[in-house]
């Protein structure tokens, strides 16, 4: 290779950096983004792992040790059965984080899919399925979950198909919003002048250049739909015992906090501090997605 | 062999502010090979007659009102989407004005060229990619096989003119619509560019129409023009008849607004006043209130069409004193 050539090599090495890339660097100089990226991840590998490294089974109750404080046989103490809370509080870690990222996802696929499908075609079609989504907006939203749940039964997995299937409304309007203004650019119209097919300009090149703003509002979607969940489980229509989310635990540590309150400031505690964490992230995710920030 | 066959093309859009009649019966003739220019100033209806022979104009808000355009004794106007969809790219293909948003900025070019091929031609994604490599060669990319796998703003402007008309021919059409190719480009790029359109003409014997505000352009490249003025053709002839001997005071105003290095005047000459308001109905000739030689007759009767050298008309009263 010539020195003209390495010259010319080097120049697109540098010119090649993508949006990605640079949304990249800018996250990772955004330090409580990245503290707080660092935190989700072991959290999630904690709770991934609960099996492994509880010291206690979930449901395993020990007369002897009842409503004992927090010490090194019981990290988080136990609570009124005898059951140990750093077990329970790895468990519900897990069950809360599964149930924000479950129903983030049937968020995410039916609102980006519905959005997407509704801005594109514009029209009549746009017209009855924002219509539909502003029906299904004036329903109160927690009183349908609890009507869902109520009929269906307490099934754990239909818990998160029912929390997914109300939030997607509005999802699908800012996927939707997006998708409007992304079509009237020339590149869509140069796509649809070569003859490229309805599903391929959906697929490929609207939902790809719209999904800054969604990846934005998915992370900030999973605390507010595990919050959803505490609060279902709070109300008691969420997991049931002996299965435990950071929201049941913290409803049953309310019952006695007087007297034991390691039992709601640990789950509680963990909740709010994930809470935060991801709130923190999805805040440096839209910063650093936006190209007008400087690097 | 006549390829294209517009008569009476009228196109319309119907806004809050009332109905703006883009194209009002547009009519023009092209032979298989040729090349066409159709010049105008901004909103003189040129970028929608070609939009709408591929059905790209939005509808709504716009509609295409009345008229037919015979490609091949096919009516492109009242074919149906799945129809004109297969035509797209494959028959009749398009270059847009501006190459700095012509291409999806996350895809590949590798992916965005062989989408096109992917939609008409049923080959095998190696093929594919092979024929989009030899294509991107013909339009004078270096390193092709390497800079396929770029994304669109790894290239420079005239690079992404480059693409999009490798884009555009893929499929080899036989109507090549060029909507102000050059426009977005300095004038070294523009001359390579309008060079490579002429060149693939040739080599693939494409019929090409070529959209610019650029008179310039039309002299150096095509065989006909169109002026365009308030959605109607106002003069069309063979090139040379035109700059020799303008018959409509639109296309001698245009002429005379060119910059010329042989003039000593350091102003450019320019036409006064604005295009008419499209959305109020028009009577007379819509150039009247703009133009020096204008008649009483020209503010009330529309000029009828008067006819010169082989070809050549010109809608204009005073046409034969020009």
């Amino acid at each position: 290779m010539t020195n003209k050539e390495a010259l010319v090599e080097e120049k697109y090495a540098e010119a090649g950096t993508s949006l990605w890339q640079d949304a990249w660097k800018r996250l990772l100089k955004n330090r409580m983004a990245v503290a707080s990226g660092a935190f989700i991840l072991l959290t999630a590998a904690l709770s991934l792992l609960s099996p492994l490294i509880s010291p206690y089974e979930v449901d395993t109750v020990n007369y002897s040790a009842i409503g004992q404080g927090p010490s090194f046989a019981h990290f988080f103490g136990t609570d009124v059965l005898g059951r140990d809370l750093f077990s329970r509080c790895l468990f519900g870690l897990r069950i809360s984080l599964a149930i924000g990222v479950t129903s983030t996802l049937v968020t995410f696929v039916i609102g980006v899919v519905w959005g997407a499908v509704s801005g594109y075609f514009g029209g009549k079609i746009d017209s009855l399925m924002m219509r539909i989504v502003d029906i299904l907006y004036a329903l109160p939203y927690m009183f349908f979950v609890i009507v869902l749940m109520t009929v269906f039964g307490r099934n754990i997995l239909l818990l998160f198909a029912a929390i997914g299937a109300v939030s997607w409304l509005t999802m699908a309007r800012i996927v939707r919003g997006q998708v409007m203004s992304i079509r009237k650019k020339e590149f869509i119209e140069a796509a649809v002048s070569c003859g490229v097919g309805h599903r391929a300009i959906i697929f490929r090149h609207l939902i790809p250049n719209a999904l800054g703003p969604i990846i934005v509002y998915v992370t900030l979607m999973v605390p507010r739909l595990i919050l959803v969940e505490a609060f279902l489980s709070f109300l008691g229509l969420g997991v049931q015992a002996p299965l435990a989310s950071l929201g049941s635990l913290t409803s049953d540590g309310a019952q006695g906090m007087e007297l034991y309150p390691w039992l709601i400031l640990f789950p509680g505690g963990i909740l709010a501090v994930l809470l935060f964490a991801l709130n923190y992230l999805g805040d440096g995710l839209r910063d650093a997605l936006d190209p007008k920030m400087k690097l | 062999m006549t390829l294209l066959k517009v008569e009476n093309l009228h196109v319309s859009f119907h806004t809050p502010d009332g109905t703006f009649r883009a194209v009002n019966g547009v009519s023009f003739t092209l032979q298989q090979g040729a090349t066409l220019g159709i010049v105008g100033e901004s909103g003189s209806g040129k970028s929608i007659t070609s939009l709408s022979l591929m059905q790209l104009v939005p509808c709504p808000p716009g509609s295409i009102d009345a008229g037919t355009a015979l490609y091949n004794g096919i009516d492109l106007l009242s074919l149906p989407e799945e129809k004109i969809a297969k035509l797209r790219g494959n028959d009749i293909a398009m270059i847009f004005q501006d190459p700095m948003t012509s291409l999806n900025p996350f895809l590949k070019i590798s992916r965005q060229l062989t989408e096109t091929l992917e939609a008409h031609q049923d080959i095998s994604s190696s093929e594919a990619l092979q024929r989009s490599i030899d294509m991107l060669e013909l339009v004078g990319i270096p390193e092709a096989r390497k800079r396929i796998h770029d994304y669109p703003h790894q290239f420079s402007g005239g690079m992404r003119q480059r693409v999009m008309i490798a884009m555009s021919l893929l499929c080899k059409p036989k109507l090549l619509i060029a909507d102000e190719p050059t426009t977005a480009l300095d004038v070294t790029i523009q001359a390579q560019i309008l060079e490579l359109i002429q060149k693939l003409r040739e080599e693939l014997g494409t019929t090409v129409i070529l959209i610019t505000h650029d008179l310039g352009v039309v002299a150096g490249t095509c065989d006909h023009v169109a002026v365009m003025y308030a959605g109607k053709i106002v003069e069309y002839g063979k090139t040379e008849d035109i700059f020799a001997h303008p018959r409509h005071p639109y296309t001698k105003g245009l002429l005379a607004s060119l910059p010329r290095l042989d003039a000593e005047k350091e102003q450019l000459t320019s036409i006064p006043g604005q295009p008419p308001d499209m959305s109020k109905p028009l009577q007379g000739c819509p150039f009247a209130p703009r133009c020096q030689y204008a008649l009483e007759k020209c503010c009330k009767l529309f000029p009828d069409t008067f006819s010169f050298e082989e070809e050549h008309y010109s809608l204009c009263w005073k046409a034969n004193e020009l």
